[in-house]
C-alpha cells in the first residue's frame, strides 16, 4: 500500500474540478430550460396586479389558485382538451397502425416495386406540411367534413417518418424468425402481432409519443378546419385568450398550466417505460 | 412413413443457381446430412424442404404426398435454426409452447408435451426464464424442445451446432443422435462442418454449387470419393493430389508426376485404360503415406523429401513437405519426432490411391 502522494492528491483534485464544471455547465442548461416553464407555473399564480408589476415577482408569495378556476370558466377548457385529446389520441393509433403494416410489408415482403414504393414513402419526408395545406383544406372541404373529428384526424393518420423508423427496427429482427413462425403456422398478421410489435414496443412508444406531441400542439390545422367553439382545440382556445388585456395574463398562463398537464403526464407514464424499452433492446442478444 | 424427397428441383436467385436438378431420397427415419461449403445451396435444399421456399423445377415429396404447394404449416415439419431463431420476448416454456398455441391443442395436453419435452432436454427448471437469461447450449436445447413438442415426421436442422464453443459442439453431437434413436423421426442435418457430418450422419450427401455430388454412408464417400471436390472436401488434412502422367516403364505403368513416380498394379492400369489422354490425378490421403520406418519394401512408391513443417498433434504429427510442384502433408505416428529441414525417405500406400479424370474430375475405379 503506497501512502496518497502529492501527485495522487493533484489528480484527484482535477478529477472534482472536473466534475465541478461539468455540473456547473449543466445546471446552466437545465436553467435555461426551465426557466420559461417555471415562471410560466409563476405567473399562473399571481394575482392582476402583480402580474404587471415591475420588477417581475419570481415567486408567487401569496398564491392565487382562483386563477385556475376562473381560466376553466371563461373558456370551455375542459371541451377543448377532450377535442385535442381525441383529435391527438385517433392520431397516434392511425399513426401506429398504419405505419407499422406498411414497415412491415417493406421489411418482410417481397413484392415488385418494393424500393420504388419505399423512396416514394421516404420523398414524403421532405414536402413540407404547409404545400399540402390548401388541397387538404379543399378536400376537406368537399367532403364536408369541416368542423368534425374527421378533418382534424384523417389527415395525419399516415405518416412516412412512423413507416421509415419502424421499418428500420423492423429489419434488424432476424429472419429466422419469421421463418420459425411460418413453419409453426403463424401467418402475416400474427407474425405481427405476436412477435414483431413486442418486439418493437420501444421504437412505438417514441412513436406514439412523437405523434401525440405533435398532435398535441397542431395550431394552423385545427384553426383552419374547425370555427364551431364545440370543435376548437385546446392551442386554438390558448390563442384566443391571449389576445385580451394585459392583466388578465394570469388566466392565460393558468389556461396553459392546465392545457400542459396532460403531456406532462403522458411523458411521466411513458418515460418509463421508454427507458425499459430501450435498455431491454440494449441487453437482448 | 415419412421418406422425403427431393425430385429433379431447381431453385435460384436471380442469376445464382442455389440448387441446380437436385434427386436425393432420404430414407424414412435416417440421419441424413447435408454437407458442403458456405454458399453451396445446402441451405437452400432444406428450406425447401420446410416450403420456405418454392421449387422453381421439379418436385418436393414428403411421405408420399408432392409438398410444392402445401404451406409450410401443414408440411409437419419443424425446423432447428443456427441462431436458434427463439423470440426473445418470451418465457422458455411460450417459446416451446408457440407452435402448439397455434394448432389449438387443448392447455393441459399442451403443459404436458412442453414439459415431457422440457424434461427430456433438461430444461425443465428454465421454463419461467427468457432466451437472454440462458446460455448457448441452453437456448440450443430449446430451439429443440420447440421442435420436438411439435411431434413433426420431419426434423430439418440449419447447423444448430456451429454456434456453440468447440467442447459443447462435440457434447451435444452425441445428445442428438442420441434424441434421434429416441425420437425415431427423419432428421435432415445441414452442416459445413465435416467432422460433424461423418459422426452423426447415417449418410451423408455432399453438395457443391447447388449440385449434388455424391451420396453414401461416412465410410463410403471418406474411401470412395466420387470425384475431385469430395475427396478435397471430406478429410483433414486434406487429400493430396499428384497430377501426372502415364508412362510405361519396363512393361510397368507408372503415374509419373514432378512429385515423384507411382508405379500402378495391373488392377489399377486396367482400369486407368479408359484415360484417352494419358493424364490422371493421383489422389493419396495423409494417413497413406507411410515413412520408412514402418512401411515394408515393396513395389510403392517412394518419395524423398525435406521435412518443410511438423505440427505435433500429440498422438501424430502432420508433415509438411513439397514434392515437385505440390505441398504434401502426410500424416504420421509420433514414434519419432521429426525436425524441420530433416531428410524423410516416404512410401505411398498403393492399395490406397485414388484416381481421378483431370478433365472430369470423376473418380476412376474398375468396375
Amino acid at each position: 500500500m503506497d501512502l496518497p502522494t502529492a501527485r495522487q492528491g493533484v489528480e484527484r483534485y482535477r478529477r472534482w474540478a472536473g466534475y465541478a464544471l461539468r455540473y456547473a455547465v449543466l445546471l446552466v442548461v437545465a436553467g435555461i430550460v426551465v426557466f420559461p416553464i417555471y415562471m410560466t407555473v409563476v405567473n399562473s399564480l399571481l394575482s392582476s396586479t402583480s402580474i404587471i408589476a415591475w420588477p417581475p415577482e419570481l415567486f408567487p408569495f401569496d398564491p392565487q389558485w382562483d386563477n385556475f378556476r376562473k381560466a376553466l370558466d371563461e373558456v370551455p377548457l375542459m371541451r377543448y382538451m377532450l377535442n385535442s385529446l381525441i383529435m391527438a389520441g385517433v392520431i397516434v393509433i392511425g399513426q401506429l397502425v398504419t405505419s407499422a403494416l406498411a414497415a412491415y410489408a417493406f421489411a418482410f415482403l417481397r413484392f415488385p416495386g418494393r424500393t420504388f414504393l419505399f423512396i416514394l414513402f421516404l420523398s414524403t419526408l421532405m414536402v413540407p406540411w404547409e404545400v399540402s395545406i390548401v388541397p387538404n383544406f379543399q378536400t376537406i372541404q368537399r367532403l364536408d367534413w369541416l368542423d368534425s373529428y374527421q378533418a382534424l384526424t384523417v389527415p395525419f393518420l399516415a405518416t412516412g417518418l412512423g413507416t421509415f423508423l419502424l421499418r428500420q427496427h423492423f429489419l434488424t429482427i432476424p429472419q429466422e424468425l419469421r421463418d420459425a413462425a411460418a413453419i409453426d403456422g403463424y401467418g402475416h398478421i400474427r407474425f405481427l402481432i405476436f412477435v414483431v410489435l413486442p418486439l418493437s414496443r420501444a421504437v412505438l412508444a417514441a412513436l406514439a409519443v412523437f405523434g401525440f406531441l405533435q398532435a398535441w400542439n397542431q395550431y394552423l390545422w385545427p384553426l383552419l378546419v374547425t370555427n364551431e367553439e364545440n370543435m376548437r382545440t385546446v392551442q386554438i382556445g390558448l390563442a384566443a385568450l391571449r389576445g385580451r388585456e394585459v392583466d388578465t395574463f394570469n388566466i392565460t398562463m393558468a389556461a396553459t398550466v392546465i392545457s400542459a398537464l396532460p403531456i406532462l403526464i403522458m411523458l411521466v407514464l411513458f418515460q418509463r417505460q421508454l427507458v425499459r424499452g430501450l435498455t431491454a433492446g440494449a441487453l437482448k442478444g | 412413413m415419412s421418406r422425403v424427397v427431393f425430385d429433379h428441383v431447381t431453385k435460384s436467385f436471380g442469376d445464382v443457381v442455389a440448387v441446380a436438378d437436385l434427386s436425393l431420397e432420404v430414407h424414412d427415419k435416417e440421419f441424413l446430412v447435408l454437407l458442403g461449403p458456405s454458399g453451396c445451396g445446402k441451405s437452400t435444399a432444406l428450406r425447401l424442404v420446410a416450403g420456405l421456399e418454392d421449387p422453381a423445377e421439379g418436385n418436393i415429396i414428403i411421405g408420399d404426398r408432392i409438398v410444392n404447394n402445401v404451406e409450410a404449416k401443414n408440411r409437419n415439419v419443424a425446423m432447428v435454426f443456427q441462431n436458434y431463431a427463439l423470440f426473445p420476448h418470451m418465457s422458455v416454456y411460450d417459446n416451446m409452447a408457440f407452435g402448439l398455441r397455434m394448432r389449438r391443442i387443448p392447455r393441459r395436453e399442451r403443459d404436458q408435451k412442453v414439459l415431457d419435452a422440457a424434461r427430456m432436454l433438461g430444461l425443465q427448471d428454465l421454463l419461467r426464464r427468457r432466451p437472454g437469461e440462458l446460455s448457448g447450449g441452453q437456448r440450443q436445447r430449446v430451439a429443440l424442445g420447440r421442435a420436438i413438442v411439435r411431434n413433426p415426421s420431419v426434423f430439418l436442422m440449419d447447423e444448430p451446432l456451429s454456434n456453440l464453443d468447440a467442447k459443447l459442439r462435440v457434447q451435444t453431437r452425441r445428445e442428438l443422435v442420441k434424441l434421434h434413436r429416441q425420437l425415431e423421426t427423419t432428421v435432415i442435418f445441414v452442416t459445413h462442418d465435416q467432422v460433424e457430418a461423418m459422426t452423426m450422419g447415417a449418410r451423408i450427401a455432399i453438395i457443391h454449387e447447388g449440385a449434388l455430388q455424391q451420396v453414401g454412408d461416412p465410410q463410403e464417400v471418406y474411401q470412395h470419393p466420387a470425384n475431385l471436390f469430395v475427396a478435397s472436401f471430406i478429410g483433414s488434412p486434406a487429400m493430396n493430389f499428384f497430377h501426372s502422367e502415364l508412362r510405361l516403364h519396363d512393361d510397368q505403368l507408372m503415374a509419373h508426376s514432378s512429385g515423384g513416380r507411382f508405379p500402378l498394379s495391373e488392377e489399377q492400369a486396367r482400369a486407368l485404360a479408359v484415360l484417352k489422354e494419358g493424364k490422371v490425378i493421383v489422389g493419396v490421403r495423409p494417413e497413406h503415406i507411410l515413412p520408412d520406418w514402418e512401411a515394408e519394401e515393396g513395389p510403392e512408391a517412394g518419395l524423398d523429401v525435406v521435412v518443410d513443417t511438423v505440427e505435433s498433434m500429440g498422438h501424430e504429427q502432420h508433415v509438411t513437405f513439397s514434392a515437385g510442384d505440390t505441398t504434401v502433408v502426410a500424416r504420421l505416428d509420433a514414434a519419432r519426432s521429426l525436425q524441420e529441414g530433416e531428410r524423410l525417405r516416404l512410401r505411398i500406400d498403393r492399395a490406397h490411391m485414388h484416381f481421378f479424370d483431370p478433365d472430369s474430375g470423376q473418380r476412376i475405379e474398375r468396375e
